[in-house]
């Protein structure tokens, strides 16, 4: 059974991969993807994420990780599982 | 039936008395004709006194609002009572403001230092047509004053920075980030943090925008979501990237809203929240953030920022979304725009590379140009060395001249081609087809 999950990109992430989202799948090997194994997989793919990831934000399934897989205030960490929606978020600046 | 001309003489004769009239009574009784209304606001200086009971004049204006349950003559005594401060009359600020002075804000603050430019009224709807070349910040002031008699307006024409945002947010309930700058954004989110205000924060660009709300009662602020600047080179602006009126427009009315419900007490608030908006699918997704990061510079229990900083140097770019140049080539790698167009005029053979991306090239070029985009340029060296070699010959022989929309990206093209590819005879083409424009052909548009 594949164990897909989906990357949402918005704003620079997005130029960054000329993608606006993506399915991916967790590895064999594995039953879920630790948040930095995830980021070095995504830059690995797209290199121009590694600017981006300077200042972006995670969040899976609408829940802002940091870039260790902490959710919330450095409580519970997380991996990403299958069928999750990971989302990279850009700080947006013009106005 | 009269005769039209003694009609006309009698119509005279009643103008000069009407006249005369008014004349004696602006003179007979000066306090009459001077007095403020009672709903004019009180001149600059005078401590806005808080008001308990609505006028039957705001009864009546707000009285739509006064019927929704949420609001009530209370919510709007609170939002009479409020005083707001939006930094940035931009595409955020514009409605934003005209929908707090609507909706009953009773004393707001614009701060702006930039003029009304034709370019910002697709998306800027605080000013029109007529208000190209004024301040925006009194053009917004003068639009509130249209709107309202009853919302009391403070316009100030600076560039907020270290220097003066402490003493101005001072003076200021609520913030609204509606600036266009990263640099300015962690300004106005340590001076919130320093002087404990909340900040509505709203950014918009193409198609994508964000809110949020930050320091309201104990939420994290900006640092604590994003504890670094984004590297320079990752940050488009609005006037390099584009973005469609609308968009700004929605983040900025959302904007509003979020104060009215936080000076009312209405509902829950962004706070802890970050609003995303993706206009290409019209979807709006709310991300759940952290609270506080106890390690945040600023706001944590051991804060490392006390007071405002430098944030021109902890960004890396400037307090504002304008294209800055860079000189990065020897004067005998550039040549004038009026140079370049005596040669053209000369039939001068040479190759003129566009290295505008697509999107720019489609709004217009000058004929018998080469478009590659700079991104695209190092996979597509081959294009330009066939452009670039003419006859027998299997090297590129003619020079290249390089054009950009203001000579930046032109010049790093040179550079690039020098320095990577072996070209020797490429010059850039000195401030771009804005030069161009300006300086040798006024029917060349500038976008
Ligand atoms: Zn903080």
């Amino acid at each position: 059974m594949a164990k897909n999950f989906q990357v949402l990109y918005f704003a620079s992430a997005r130029d960054a991969t000329l993608a606006r989202e993506e399915t991916l799948s967790i590895p064999d090997d594995c039953h879920t993807l630790p948040v930095p194994q995830l980021i070095r997989n995504l830059t690995a793919r797209h290199p121009g994420l590694q600017a981006v990831f300077k200042s972006a934000i995670l969040a899976i399934n609408n829940q802002y990780v940091d870039h260790a897989g902490r959710e919330l205030d450095g409580g519970r960490m997380v991996e990403v599982k299958p069928g999750d929606e990971v989302a990279v978020i850009p700080p947006v600046s013009g106005g | 039936m009269a005769h039209p001309a003694d009609v006309l003489a009698e119509l005279h004769t009643l103008r000069a008395e009407n006249a005369t009239l008014r004349a004696r009574l602006a003179s007979s009784s000066p306090k009459a004709a001077t007095a403020p209304s009672p709903a004019h606001p009180p001149p600059v200086g005078v401590p806005f006194t808080q008001k308990t009971r609505l006028s039957n004049e705001e009864i009546s204006r707000f009285s739509r609002q006064l019927l929704v349950p949420e609001i009530g003559v209370q919510g709007q005594l609170k939002l009479r009572n409020a005083s707001v401060l939006v930094v940035g009359a931009g595409g955020l600020g514009a409605p934003a403001v005209m929908y707090l002075a609507a909706a009953g804000i009773g004393r707001i603050g614009i701060i702006d230092y930039d003029v009304v430019e034709a370019s910002n009224l697709q998306r800027q709807i605080i000013h029109d047509e007529s208000r190209v070349g004024m301040l925006k910040s009194e053009s917004a002031k003068q639009t509130v004053s249209k709107l309202s008699s009853l919302c009391e307006c403070t316009a100030y024409n600076i560039l907020i920075d270290s220097s003066n945002a402490m003493d101005v947010i001072k003076k200021w309930d609520y913030v609204v980030d509606a600036t266009d700058n990263v640099a300015t954004r962690y300004l106005l989110n340590d001076c919130c943090i320093f002087r404990n205000k909340p900040l509505i924060s709203g950014s918009a660009l193409r198609m994508d925008g964000q809110l949020t709300v930050y320091n309201l009662e104990g939420g994290p602020c900006y640092r604590c979501i994003f504890p670094k600047p984004p590297p320079p080179e990752t940050v488009t602006n609005c006037s390099d990237g584009g973005v469609l009126g609308v968009v700004p427009g929605i983040i900025g009315c959302l904007q509003a809203l979020e104060v009215v419900k936080i000076v009312t007490g209405i509902g829950a608030s962004l706070s802890q929240k970050l609003l995303i908006f993706d206009a290409t699918t019209m979807s709006f997704r709310t991300i759940r953030l952290r609270g506080r990061t106890p390690s945040c510079a600023v706001c944590g229990p051991h804060p490392t920022i006390t007071k405002p900083i430098d944030y021109v140097q902890f960004c890396g770019a400037g307090p504002d979304d304008k294209a800055h140049n860079i000189n990065i080539l020897p004067p005998e790698s550039r040549i004038s725009c009026h140079k370049y167009a005596a040669l053209r005029l000369d039939a001068f053979p040479h190759v003129l590379l566009d290295v505008r991306d697509k999107i720019q090239y489609d709004i217009c070029s000058l004929h018998h140009s080469l478009n590659i985009p700079l991104s695209e340029l190092p996979k597509r060296i081959p294009e330009l060395t066939a452009a670039a070699t003419f006859g027998e010959h299997h090297e590129p022989n003619l020079p290249v001249f390089v054009v950009c929309r203001r000579g930046n990206d032109s010049q790093l093209a040179v550079k690039m081609l020098e320095e990577t590819h072996g070209f020797t005879h490429v010059k850039d083409i000195v401030g771009g087809l804005e030069a161009w424009a300006r300086g040798r052909d006024p029917t060349f548009p500038i976008y």
